[in-house]
Formats: C-alpha cells, structure tokens, sequence
C-alpha cells in the first residue's frame, strides 16, 4: 500500500477513534486507533514513516481532546521507534506479533503518559486501571481487524 | 551496509528531531507558535470530525430508517386489510340500501294482514325456458308454498313476476306470467275494463276479454283484480302496448301488454305466503 493508502489509514484511524469514543464506548473505553495504526506503519514500512506519520496524527489526535498537546505525538514517535527497534528481533510482519506488540505498546503509552504528564503538566495522565488493563486488548482487537484489512488490500496472502 | 547503517542513522536524527519538537509542543503550550499550530490543526480536524459524527448519524439512522420501513410496512399492511373491509363495508352498504329500497317497495305493497313477504334470489333462468319460469333459492324450508304469489322490484313498483308451482326443501320453481300457462285477472287502471292476461311465450303479453264498449289506450297500467284468487288487488302486471281489433263473434276488445317486471330485469323476487286453500290456477 502507498503513501496515501497509510494517509487514508490514519484519517480513518483518526475520524474512528473520535467516533468510537463517543459513540460506541465499550464499558467506557474504546480503542486507540492511532496508536494502533502507527504499529501496523512501523511493522510494515519501517520507522521513519511511522514516526513521521505518528507524530502527525498524535498532534491531530490530541487537538480534539483534553490530554496534554503534543503527548500522543512524543508517545507515538517512540512507539514507532519501538516498533522498529524490536522487529530486529521479532518477526513484526505476522499477526501474533504484531497484537503483542501493540499490547506492549499500549502500556508503553500508559507509562510515558504518566512519566509525561508529571514532567509537563505536573501530575501523571493516568489512564485507570481499567484503562491500563482493558484498553491494550481493545488495542490488539483492533490492530488484528486492521492486521486482516491490510493484508487483503496488499495481496500479501495471495502471494504467499 | 552502509544504506542501512544510514538508515539507522536517519532514523535515530529523526527521532531526535521529532521528541524535541513534541517536548517543546509540550513544554511551551501556551506560546503563540504552539497556539498557532494548535489552531492550524483545529481547521484541518474539524471538518474530518463533522464529516465522520455526519456519516456515523447518517450510518446508526439507517436501522433506525430500517425500522421506520418495517413499521411502515406493516402499516400499510393493516391499511390494507382496512380498505379491503371499507371496501366490503361499501359493498354491504350498497346492499343494505337495495334492501331498503326493496323494503320501500314493500311497504308500498297493501299485503293483506296475514300474508308476509319473502325475499328471494333467482337461481337460474335457462336461456331456452327464458320467458317459462325461473328458479329461486327460497323453498319449503323457509315457508315457501305452492301458488305463492311472486312480484319483483321495477322502475314502477312491485310488479307481478308470476306465481310458484313447485317446491323444493331449499329451491322453487316460479311460473312466469309470459308463459302461455299463466293467466291472470286483470283490469286496466279504472277497473271498469276488466279481462284476462296471458302469457304468449314472449316478451309481451295478450290482454283478452276487455269489454266492448271499453277503451283500453296504449300506456295505461294493467293491474291485478280483485277476483284473482292467486295475486292480491291492485298488483302492476305492466302496461299497454297496443289496442287490438274487436273479436269477430263476441265484440271482445284485445291488447298487449308489456310486462312491468321482465324477465331479464330482475334478480330477486318478492314471495308472497299464500292463503290456505287458494286454488292452484287463477
């Protein structure tokens, strides 16, 4: 997929997780879409895009809601580092890793939001408890779903 | 090697660059290159927002539209099958109002006290015995007697049909007064011109007997006598139609007569419960 596919992503991924939030919270929480799809980008396209494109989206992201400005961008930009960082390692282009991976990823995002928060805006922008523990799930669901959707866009299955 | 070495490189500047603009976003929220960008995004956001809350109410009143159609569906379904019922209603109506005027034209009918009507429908009239007799759908069962007097609905009145001369639990058989083996005593309007009507097997019928010196004119009513033992007084038989030449030997005035009631213009019949002991043959 091209550039403007993963743009198309991220829009989707953006509208979505303003939408889903609002609309169809599950038990209060839904998942974080960007977040997600900047794991999918760094698995598949490597980390300068996923940072390029999660530092955009994390500012788009957090231009809509009450988190600290520029929080999700610096959380999204390390994530995708991580990302990339690890698939040295792991084998990031298969669906169980790449669910693991954005579970992993979702704590991360906690702690640096915590660790954040109280550098910034002096206290920690901590998630709850349900949100350290249901979210990540909700995350890997979606990341799955997104895992499916891009792997049929891409043909990769049929090649295989 | 060394692409990626440069790659890693890349990355690890880029890095840099893009967690020291997210610390300054971070550190500095209220300076006015942040606000700035800040607002910059707001634009670029809010329509991407209103666009997808639009099609997500757009999406969510889809089942909502869904379930208005069904709704809707079955509405429509009951309206239907309310219609279908006016529709029934009406066409009762309409019966109910043939009744009534058929009940007019009973009340306009002198019956004597003891005899009572008895609606009936025609049955079946054989295209070959058209003018003979018909058959109707009210028998024993329903009091019907043999020589029952036999009248119909016209554009005048009740008018004479003919009388019964078989009976069946459920059916009967009505003898015609066009048939040649009918006659009734009749007299024209002032009753001073009194004779006999005929049935010939056709649509008009002969009017013997009518006194000499009497002058029957075309149009005038023919009603039934007073002597007649089968049919009531003053009953329509129809009208004349022509004044015939006088008998040769007796003097005897003919004409012919259209029947008021015939038989191609009526459906249902009016039976008139007999009294007992009448004769069969008026």
């Amino acid at each position: 997929m091209g550039p403007l596919g993963w743009v198309a992503v991220f829009a989707a991924a953006l509208v979505g997780q303003w939408v889903w939030a609002s609309e169809f919270p599950f038990f209060g929480y839904s998942p974080q879409l960007l977040l997600v799809a900047t794991v999918a980008l760094a698995a598949r396209r490597g980390a300068l895009a996923a940072m390029s494109a999660g530092f955009v989206g994390g500012l788009l992201g957090n231009v809509g809601s009450r988190r600290l400005f520029g929080i999700d961008a610096l959380a999204f930009v390390w994530i995708a580092y991580g990302v990339w960082a690890l698939s040295k390692n792991v084998d990031t282009s298969r669906l169980m890793p790449q669910c693991a991976l954005t579970i992993f990823m979702s704590w991360a995002y906690a702690a640096l939001a915590i660790v954040a928060g109280l550098a910034f805006a002096g206290a920690p922008q901590w998630p709850g408890w349900a949100g350290c523990f249901v979210v990540p799930f909700y995350n890997a669901l979606a990341a799955a779903i997104l895992f499916e959707i891009l792997e049929r866009v891409e043909g990769r299955r049929g090649l295989r | 090697m060394l692409s990626q070495f440069r790659q890693t490189r890349l990355i690890h500047y880029t890095l840099a660059v893009l967690t020291a603009a997210s610390i300054v976003i971070l550190s500095l929220p209220l300076a006015a290159p942040v606000r700035a960008l800040r607002a910059a995004l707001h634009y670029a956001v809010d329509p991407m927002a209103y666009s997808g809350f639009a099609g997500v109410s757009e999406l969510t009143g889809v089942s909502r539209r869904l379930i208005n159609l069904v709704d809707a569906s079955k509405d429509n379904g009951i309206l239907r099958r309310r219609l279908a019922e006016m529709d029934l209603m009406s066409i009762r109506l309409q019966g109910l109002e043939k009744e009534n005027t058929r009940l007019r034209e009973e009340l306009k009918l002198k019956l004597p006290a003891a005899e009572r009507g008895l609606w009936a429908h025609v049955l079946e009239k054989e295209p070959l015995r058209w003018y003979q007799d018909v058959v109707i759908d009210a028998g024993e069962t329903r009091g019907v007697k043999r020589n029952a007097p036999v009248f119909a609905p016209s554009s005048q009145g009740l008018a004479v049909v003919g009388q019964v001369i078989e009976v069946r639990p459920e059916t009967s058989d009505v003898l015609l007064v066009t048939n040649p083996m009918s006659s009734v005593a009749a007299y024209i309007s002032s009753e001073t011109a009194s004779g006999l009507v005929l049935g010939q097997g056709g649509a008009i019928l002969k009017m013997l007997y009518l006194p000499p010196g009497s002058t029957p004119a075309v149009g005038q009513p023919v009603y039934t006598s007073a002597v007649s033992p089968t049919f009531p007084a003053h009953m329509l038989i129809g009208t004349v139609a022509r004044v015939g030449a006088p008998d040769m030997l007796y003097g005897f005035l003919s004409a012919e007569v259209v029947p008021a009631a015939a038989p191609q213009g009526f459906s249902e019949v009016l039976v008139l419960l007999p009294y007992a002991g009448r004769p069969g043959k008026s």
